[in-house]
């Protein structure tokens, strides 16, 4: 612990702190507590707002349907999403640790996309998607496989929602395992190398469990990524066909912005929050217990 | 389905100063790389093609790879039909002012908290690190509605301040800043400089790294922020890039050589930006899990 300095002034810390607290306080703590208020009341275009305690989740949770397809949109998203995104950032990661040619020119095409904006991102795939002009199905007619109206069918459009998101996001995940992989010291492969161990061997007892800090990384985080996703899939589906890609987000944006719902709004909102505090309480503790270790 | 084709490889362990040899994983890993490349760079490079091409060439199905004729109506129509310069002058607005107020906020702030004792430090510190916790996603009702209040509603005041005092840039800042020595400041408090002075001409220039990592990741994040805009505006002329592009889709779906045309320009600055600043960024990500 410092000690103060004697020309010190006592004010001068505060006078720093003010306005980035003043946008905190009134931007993220105040709406906070309004949330929560707010989850209490239910609102109407036609009448005041009347409180109801939790009525509003009661509704939630035991009537409302379009909730509960929104929590099993997003319950499959992210398994899928974060099932992928570890998975592929893993293999990722792993080859482009290898001493291999054009490994810049390799890095930067899988972290390109990242630097995209989500709306560009569901842009470039609705037209390799699109049913009558689309590459995909140009590449599938060549084959001779039958052209599909991929974005118009409730699976297909779940699984290319998944497949886009873990596209778009892919590289910044890669680049966390890239990072933990380049800390393991290569004497510990030179070791396992000596005592005749296989690449498969080295992979399994050496980098696996050393890796492990870097995999809860993307794993937590992509799981609450995943939890907030909106903007990638508002634009490329919309939530549809139908209700069938409508995720937990796009739920509280329709009732707070369309549908003048402002307590159910605020109840979800809630129970959104409840799941990411969770997670990163989580995290928080996962990465205590390493640090002990 | 272009993705399973991945796991084929074999995860090979790196292993330094061994002799370079042709091996059956080696093939493997080299296929996987060009493969994965091809997905992640070929939408984009697709679009692109596409949004040379004429009329007649991209609603032909199948389509040719290459246009027949490189033409540059498309780009020159968007232009003529769409106010897409307003919506580029909106979007740099945002982005700049933005990234200017969360620099000076946040390293402001992060200056207080590593040079400064005082009564309630931690504990600020502390509440700041917990905003990380509340997303904009859960709070963008309130949030718009204290905004409305504030007469900020329709305005880009509205989409460029409450996201300004990020969580992450003031630990970013604060923790390089501790690594400064305390005894500067204390020598330019002897040589008799004002508190704002050691801040301003001291701390900040020693920073610099730090502040390029946070302006590149304001940048981005500003730059292609679509929902909390999507939220406070709705006026056609304070439209961002992003709104702009995202409406499109939803009126013109017939009007795709216009949308190919914007997509691509509205990509531009980004790569531009990308390939001056790229290490900032890996590093970035690399050391502090920044969100990308």
């Amino acid at each position: 612990m410092k000690k103060v300095s004697p020309g010190q002034s006592m004010l001068a810390p505060y006078l720093f702190l003010a306005p980035n607290l003043a946008v905190f306080v009134i931007f993220i703590i105040v709406p906070a507590g309004y949330n929560f208020y707010l989850s209490l009341f239910r609102t109407s275009p036609f009448r005041l707002p009347a409180f109801v305690g939790a009525d509003n989740f009661r509704y939630l949770l035991q009537q409302d349907d379009l909730f509960w397809r929104a929590i099993w949109n997003i319950g499959i998203f992210v398994v899928g999403d974060v099932t992928l995104l570890t998975g592929f950032s893993v293999l990722i990661g792993v080859l482009l640790n290898q001493e291999i040619r054009c490994r810049g020119f390799f890095r930067s095409a899988f972290f390109y996309p990242v630097l995209l904006s989500p709306v560009v991102v569901a842009l470039v795939w609705q037209w390799i998607l699109n049913s009558q002009f689309g590459a995909l199905n140009a590449i599938l007619q060549t084959v001779g496989l039958p052209r599909q109206p991929w974005l118009l069918r409730p699976n297909w459009g779940m699984f290319w929602v998944i497949f886009v998101h873990v596209w778009a996001t892919l590289g910044f995940f890669a680049l966390i395992v890239l990072a933990g992989l380049q800390s393991i010291p290569p004497a510990l492969y030179e070791a396992a190398l000596i005592d005749g161990a296989g690449r498969w061997a080295g992979f399994r007892h050496v980098t696996l469990p050393l890796l492990m800090p870097s995999l809860m990384v993307v794993l937590i985080l992509s799981m609450i990524r995943s939890f907030e996703v909106f903007d990638h899939v508002y634009v490329l589906t919309g939530g549809g066909p139908g209700t069938a890609t409508l995720m937990i987000v796009q739920f509280i944006y329709r009732a707070a912005f369309q549908l003048d719902q402002a307590g159910l709004a605020a109840a979800a909102s809630l129970i959104l929050f409840l799941v990411i505090f969770s997670l990163t309480v989580f995290q928080y503790l996962l990465g205590r217990r390493r640090e002990t270790i | 389905m272009p993705v399973t084709s991945g796991t084929l490889a074999q995860p090979t362990a790196p292993v330094r100063r061994r002799r370079r040899r042709v091996d059956l994983p080696t093939v493997l890993a080299y296929a996987c790389l060009v493969l994965g490349a091809a997905i992640m760079f070929g939408p984009v490079l697709w679009v692109v093609l596409s949004s040379f091409k004429g009329l007649n060439e991209i609603y032909r199905f199948p389509p040719t790879f290459l246009p027949e004729q490189w033409i540059l109506t498309n780009y020159t129509g968007a232009l003529q039909r769409f106010p897409f310069l307003r919506y580029l002058a909106n979007s740099v607005t945002v982005t700049v002012v933005a990234t200017l107020l969360t620099l000076t906020i946040n390293s402001m702030a992060a200056f207080a908290l590593s040079k400064y004792v005082f009564r309630g430090r931690d504990t600020i510190f502390l509440i700041i690190l917990g905003t990380l916790m509340i997303p904009l996603q859960v709070i963008m009702l309130p949030v718009y509605l204290i905004i409305a209040k504030l007469g900020m509603a329709n305005t880009l005041w509205g989409i460029i301040i409450p996201p300004a005092a990020t969580p992450t840039g003031v630990f970013l800042l604060r923790q390089y800043m501790l690594t400064l020595p305390d005894e500067l400041l204390e020598a330019a408090r002897i040589d008799g400089a004002g508190e704002f002075r050691i801040y301003w001409q001291i701390i900040l220039p020693l920073t610099a790294p730090a502040l390029a990592v946070l302006t590149v990741f304001s940048i981005m994040w500003r730059w292609n922020d679509f929902l909390w805009p999507l939220i406070v505006i709705n006026q056609d002329r304070l439209f961002t890039l992003q709104l702009g592009l995202a409406r499109f889709r939803g009126e013109l779906v017939t009007d795709w050589h216009y949308v190919l045309a914007m997509t691509v320009l509205s990509i531009v600055p980004i790569t531009i930006i990308f390939g001056f600043l790229q290490r900032y960024l890996v590093s970035g990500i690399a050391t502090t899990g920044l969100k990308g």
